[in-house]
């Protein structure tokens, strides 16, 4: 297991909404977006698999060239590929605003 | 071989480590893994140049390795519901070690009484056709349930609250003729926003796991 922290100080946008989506399952993920407890977007990866920082990295600082809101995002990943993290990142925001 | 064509899940032991290749630099650790357990695992991806994506497991989560491989090189086939059938013959050690592989019995039974195939997926699919202890005792039973037609959401949800009844963890997959869905996502979708359905192409979001392209519901805008 391991733990990954990547901050995003620019993304200062008001986020006042609260998300939950994803799946405990193998090749899945849970995403939980909510307002941040400061000005910038935080996000938190607790992944299963160890060893990935750089790719979960590109795919972070992907979704952030689109989104600019100061949340709060906590991840619990279990072997997910980068294309269903980037899925379930965009449901996430959709559903917060939903 | 069994199974013509290869569908995603399925087993395939190879007589040649070599006939594995991959787009990257192969990982030091791959020649002794199919040495120990010569079967690799269909990947959802469509072939490319006649070759069968696959994957090839290690000791951890980490080793992983997805490559490809010629039909050629095929010895052996194992679908999920072929696995199955064969797991009455687990080691009662390996039975007392492994949570997981206890539960083959019940999900079964569960399964056979509402009347969709299945089969057991990820380390103890692994486990049952390589013969080599894969599983452990914090193992998941992931398994895949095959809905060529649609699994109604109703019938879903009391899938998914049998097999959580049962004590140790399931994580059950539907595969249906465009991808997978998560049961549980599907059992739970009522509220709408769509299910992840994974493809041969990524995974994507869908209303209906049956009919892709159908719209997701539009959002009302505020």
């Amino acid at each position: 297991m391991e733990i990954l922290k990547y901050d995003y100080p620019a993304a200062t946008k008001a986020f006042s909404h609260r998300a939950h989506v994803g799946v405990v399952g193998s090749g899945d993920l849970e995403v939980l977006i909510e307002p941040s407890p400061d000005q910038g977007a935080h996000v938190v990866i607790t992944t299963s698999v160890n060893g990935f920082g750089p790719i979960w990295k590109n795919v972070i600082d992907r979704f952030f060239t689109r989104f600019d809101q100061a949340a709060a995002i906590e991840i619990n990943d279990f072997g997910a590929t980068p294309g269903m993290v980037a899925l379930r990142l965009e449901q996430a925001v959709e559903r917060s605003r939903s | 071989m069994a199974c013509s064509p290869v569908r995603v899940h399925d087993l395939l032991r190879i007589a040649d480590a070599t006939a594995v290749t991959g787009d990257g630099a192969c990982p030091e650790w791959v020649p002794a893994a199919l040495d120990r357990a010569p079967w690799v695992v269909v990947r959802r991806q469509a072939p490319c140049d006649g070759r069968i994506a696959v994957g090839v497991r290690g000791a951890g989560r980490e080793r992983r390795w997805a490559g490809w491989l010629s039909p050629a090189a095929i010895v052996e086939c194992r679908s999920p519901e072929q696995l199955l059938a064969a797991a009455g013959s687990v080691a009662t050690i390996r039975q007392s070690a492994v949570p997981a592989l206890r539960l083959l019995a019940p999900v079964a039974a569960l399964m056979a009484a509402v009347g969709w195939a299945w089969g057991p997926v990820g380390s103890i699919g692994f486990e049952l056709a390589s013969g080599q202890p894969t599983a452990t005792a914090t193992s998941d039973l992931d398994l895949i349930i095959r809905a060529p037609r649609p699994l109604p959401l109703p019938a879903a949800a009391g899938i998914a609250a049998a097999l959580a009844g049962l004590g140790a963890r399931t994580d059950p997959l539907i595969e249906v003729p465009g991808g997978a869905v998560s049961l549980i996502e599907w059992a739970g979708s009522g509220s709408g926003g769509g299910v992840a359905l994974r493809t041969t192409r990524g995974p994507r979001l869908v209303a209906n796991p049956w009919q892709p392209d159908a719209p997701l519901e539009t959002r009302i805008s505020s």
